[in-house]
């Protein structure tokens, strides 16, 4: 009876234990992205204020991971298996994440120079830069990924773990936690110039879209098995697994908090006061250096976080990676040689962005952080989703639900409400896409979108097509954003959408209304907006012509950029003359890769709504008074 | 070789390739230590003689220990560094003679002054002499605005408000301060960044009486701060006159809480001062002293009671040492490889930014048992936790 007594309980326990130590690693890199390059800044800026986001975020990302272990332990299924049989395009969400790991990779360039900056702190004297450690980081990274060892990586980071936690424990000897100003914190205020640093906390803290890697590390773990029995059993020890790793979240986070907050006290600067991220470093060594070799071990310590983020940040995304692109496009190559191929990719695009991130590391790691806010917003309704179709054991209860929703839509209210700050990305126009959406939706259920498409359109289709894009184009026009005298917009997507369908004098005419509009506007680029905004519709139908009418994804997102990069790079400092190198950078920095986003966006929602009538679009002749082809036609009949 | 190994060394290489390439491109500008003479010579502004020759003095000795330091190690290549001084007397127009000679004899850079007086007055022939000048002690706000000019101490528009704010976390019963300072730039400097935090302090600013270095005896000042009978005094002045003037107020039946500022951080304030300083707090900027340094300090003068000045002027040369090793030999060089530096070292962790300015970092010394000793951090931020917390909650109630 003892024995039997010992025998369940040794197995019950040993139930929990099972799969502790995938959060712990999440934990790491999330520690490790979010309180350097995150916590130490929000510390010294807003001291304790922001703790309630702290709190938010990590119940929310407990939710979203645990949405994703169930998806994974009653089907067996990674979470990026599911993606490719969401309804919509086929494989929208594979693209997304695959272009959202793209752009973690900048972030991770990001990283890389940060830990360089720490590095060149620990060899004084030493002929170093910043970018040349950066890149030799990145080359035992490589070193260390090529051979596909996860038992190594494994073993890598566990024994940063217990680096970090000596680390912790050593500083917080030196320096309390302060409980008073932590609970106050909990105060829900957004303080003044907040926003920005809230989304990028909501993207990092408790870890950026590593987060969906989880599932593939518990598919792993669970080797094929599945069912009730496997869930009942061992979805204890996931929810102990995150339960742990969110707590150690939390307190790495707060003890970052507690340094940068620490670090200003020190300086005598004033909460929100500017500083060179040199002197955010310097300032957090003044802390630390109370502590007897405590600033060799902070950089060093903070040298491995940030390494090891990148490691495992890398490796876990290209095995993602690698197995998506042969499961879902039937890639002949071998997992393993995608996944070489993919480690080098994301290398190419982390030396880029060692380089552009030179004079602000944190800048990268901000913004990519930003993105991967939304998209925890994107991807939660996706998880809720995919829940819904759980069987009934393994379906989330309705805190779960409601923690998700609320999380879900708090996440979009942020990056919505923060749409000045983060001009970059062009998210707030994308947002403004979707009234357009609209319109393209209902043209094309019309008649005249049909004898568009199949080249039977008439003078008078041609009339309101001209007046309905260009209309679009005053839209775009109107619910741009100006920046430093440009209006970011969507004013050209109308215009490219009428040369598409029209053909370039179409497209031309819609661009004339357009531009009008903008020319009216005056300001410095009057000019150039106008002349661009021709350009473009021009342009597209050239693209069109010259496609023979097939105008795919990828060749909608090529058009963007050739039509943006042609209003911004070489149309803008032709006709507007700016006055300096620098007024002409800044436009070129803060305005290209919004609007190529929101076009390319605006193109895509077109190309998948003409999809859905014709396999390819009419070609209209470049000079209109000739006869048209009638190739479409005659195939649409035949 | 199997393929695959194959393909790993070609990736191996690129990369190798690459980092070649990357690295060739800064590191070009930093190959001008090939051609170095046998003597590198900087230059130094000093007052060795004058009311400011306590201070000078001891700069000069940390330079030294840094220069021993440096040629004990080889030097630059086996080129023995040297430190050619310049004695200003505390003047600030022969602290510009002495800048404009030195200049004139090819030294690249020179170090001073360490006054801001004289700091100031010889950063405007910088631009013009293209010689970098960089100052161990010199705080004034203004020393900034100047391109080739550089300090490895921060800018007194933190101290000065640091300052009112250790008063009000220390001593939070303080509300009336008065304001007694040297008439110079440095006191200037300090009394206007303090006065700018008047309003956020929770304490009234009652009394602004400046010192001149000229006078021999400051009884119209102590009677003029015991009219004001203020809670707390916040005194920016030099050793014997900071000295004088606590023994004099105690004198008058004044108690104050006093408040300095780095300018009294010495042991000769204490000596000055007697038993009356014990518990006399001050503001200063932050030293991470190791313990070798220490010993070697009191190997050499007797005593570990090492002075910031010393250590501010002995950091100076060290990351010139690196400025040099990194640019070479010249103005251009030396300015080029600053903007470069990333520095830890005795006196913390220092790295200029565009205006040649350090990240501030301070720290609070209070004497105990006739020492400075610094109050931990610890203690003084659970105080203003603890204010903020009953200011916040007393706000929501």
């Amino acid at each position: 009876m003892n024995k039997n007594i010992k025998k369940h309980s040794r197995k019950n326990i040993s139930d929990y234990l099972v799969f502790l130590g995938p959060g712990l690693l999440l934990a790491i890199a999330a520690a490790g992205e979010s309180g350097l390059s995150e916590a130490v800044e929000i510390g010294a800026h807003f001291n304790f204020d922001l703790i309630w986001v702290i709190a938010l975020i990590l119940i929310f990302k407990f939710a979203f991971v645990n949405g994703i272990a169930r998806y994974t332990m009653s089907t067996s299924e990674t979470f990026f298996d599911a993606l490719k049989n969401l309804p919509g395009p086929k494989n929208w969400a594979v693209f997304l994440i695959f272009a959202i790991y793209l752009l973690e990779m900048i972030a991770f360039g990001g990283m890389l120079l940060y830990g360089g900056i720490f590095l060149d702190y620990l060899m004084p004297g030493a002929n170093y830069y910043p970018v040349i450690l950066g890149i030799l980081s990145l080359l035992v990274i490589l070193l260390l990924l090529w051979k596909d060892s996860y038992e190594r990586i494994e073993k890598i980071v566990v024994a940063i773990v217990i680096l970090i936690t000596i680390g912790i424990i050593y500083s917080l000897t030196e320096f309390h936690l302060p409980l008073g100003p932590i609970i106050t914190g909990m105060n829900p205020l957004i303080p003044e110039g907040s926003l920005v640093p809230i989304m990028a906390l909501m993207g990092a803290v408790g870890s950026g879209m590593n987060l969906v890697l989880y599932s593939v590390w518990l598919h792993e773990k669970l080797d094929g098995r599945r069912g009730k029995e496997i869930f009942t059993r061992f979805m204890k020890s996931v929810n102990l697994d995150l339960i742990l790793s969110f707590v150690l979240v939390a307190v790495i986070t707060i003890v970052f908090i507690t340094l940068g907050s620490s670090g200003y006290a020190m300086s005598y600067l004033e909460h929100g006061e500017s500083i060179t991220i040199d002197g955010m470093i310097c300032q957090v060594l003044y802390v630390i250096s109370a502590i007897p070799y405590g600033m060799t071990v902070f950089l060093l310590f903070g040298y491995i976080i940030l390494f090891g983020a990148v490691l495992t940040g890398m490796d876990g995304r290209s095995r993602a990676l690698s197995s998506l692109l042969v499961s879902a496009f039937r890639i002949g190559t071998g997992e393993k040689k995608l996944y070489h191929i993919i480690l080098l990719v994301f290398s190419a695009i982390i030396i880029g962005s060692l380089f552009l991130g030179e004079g602000n590391p944190l800048m990268l790691i901000h913004h990519a952080a930003a993105v991967a806010a939304v998209m925890f917003a994107v991807f939660g309704i996706i998880i809720i989703y995919l829940d819904l179709n759980l069987p009934a054991y393994a379906r989330g209860n309705r805190l779960w639900l409601s923690i998700m929703g609320v999380g879900c839509i708090t996440f979009l209210y942020i990056a919505l409400k923060l749409e000045s700050s983060i001009l970059w990305s062009g998210l707030p126009l994308i947002e403004r896409l979707f009234v357009v959406a609209f319109v393209l939706y209902v043209f094309s259920k019309t008649e005249m979108f049909g004898r568009l498409i199949n080249g039977a359109a008439g003078y008078m289709d041609i009339f309101w097509t001209v007046a309905i894009f260009g209309a679009i184009s005053v839209y775009g026009t109107m619910r741009g954003i100006e920046y430093y005298g440009l209006i970011i917009n969507f004013r050209d997507l109308g215009p490219m959408i009428a040369g598409l369908l029209g053909g370039p004098w179409t497209g031309g005419l819609a661009g004339l209304i357009g531009g009008a509009y903008r020319y009216s506007l005056g300001g410095w680029t009057a000019l150039s907006c106008f002349a661009a905004t021709v350009v473009a519709g021009v342009v597209a139908g050239l693209f069109c012509y010259h496609y023979k009418g097939e105008i795919t994804y990828a060749r909608a997102a090529l058009l963007g950029i050739i039509v943006e990069s042609l209003h911004i790079i070489v149309i803008f400092p032709l006709l507007s003359a700016p006055d300096s190198l620098e007024a002409y950078i800044t436009v070129v920095h803060g305005a290209l890769t919004p609007m190529i986003v929101s076009n390319i966006a605006g193109l895509l929602i077109f190309v998948y709504i003409y999809k859905d009538r014709a396999g390819k679009l009419h070609v209209y002749r470049l000079l209109p008074w000739k006869k048209e082809s009638t190739e479409n036609i005659e195939e649409d009949s035949g | 070789m199997t393929a695959r190994k194959i393909r790993a060394y070609s990736l191996i290489t690129a990369l190798l390739l690459l980092l070649a390439a990357s690295s060739a491109a800064p590191g070009c500008i930093y190959t001008a230590n090939e051609e170095l003479p046998e003597e590198i010579v900087i230059g130094a502004l000093l007052p060795l003689s004058g009311n400011m020759q306590e201070y000078g003095i001891k700069a000069m000795k940390g330079m030294e220990l840094a220069v021993s330091d440096i040629n004990e190690e080889g030097g630059f290549d086996g080129a023995k560094l040297v430190i050619q001084y310049h004695d200003t007397a505390g003047d600030p127009e022969n602290a510009v003679a002495g800048y404009i000679s030195m200049a004139e004899s090819g030294i690249p850079v020179v170090i001073g002054d360490i006054t801001s007086a004289g700091t100031l007055a010889v950063a405007p022939y910088t631009s013009e002499y293209g010689v970098v000048l960089i100052s161990p002690t010199a705080t004034h706000p203004n020393i900034t605005n100047y391109d080739h000019v550089y300090r490895i101490i921060a800018s007194d528009k933190y101290q000065g408000r640091g300052a009112a704010r250790i008063i009000s976390i220390l001593y939070p019963y303080v509300k009336t301060v008065a304001v007694v300072y040297a008439d110079d730039e440095y006191g200037n400097g300090l009394r206007d960044a303090f006065l700018e935090t008047e309003k956020s302090c929770g304490f009234e600013i009652t009394g602004r009486i400046p010192l001149d270095a000229d006078n021999d005896c400051y009884d119209e000042e102590v009677a003029m701060i015991c009219d004001y009978k203020p809670d707390a005094i916040f005194l920016i002045g030099y050793t014997d006159e900071a000295g004088e003037i606590v023994r004099k107020v105690h004198e008058k039946g004044c108690d104050p809480v006093w408040f300095g500022t780095d300018s009294i951080v010495t042991e000769e304030f204490i000596n000055s001062s007697g038993n009356l300083s014990e518990g006399i707090t001050a503001t200063m900027q932050s030293i991470r002293l190791d313990e070798d340094f220490r010993e070697r300090y009191e190997e050499k003068y007797g005593n570990g009671n090492v002075d910031w000045i010393y250590c501010y002027a002995y950091e100076t040369v060290i990351v010139l040492e690196e400025a040099i090793d990194l640019g070479g030999h010249t103005s251009d060089g030396i300015k080029e490889a600053l903007g470069k530096v990333r520095h830890i070292g005795i006196i913390g962790p220092k790295v200029f930014d565009k205006n040649g300015d350090v990240p501030p970092s301070f720290d609070v010394l209070r004497v105990e048992n006739g020492e400075w000793k610094q109050i931990k951090w610890r203690e003084i931020l659970q105080r203003k936790y603890d204010q903020e917390h009953i200011k916040k909650t007393s706000e929501n109630h």
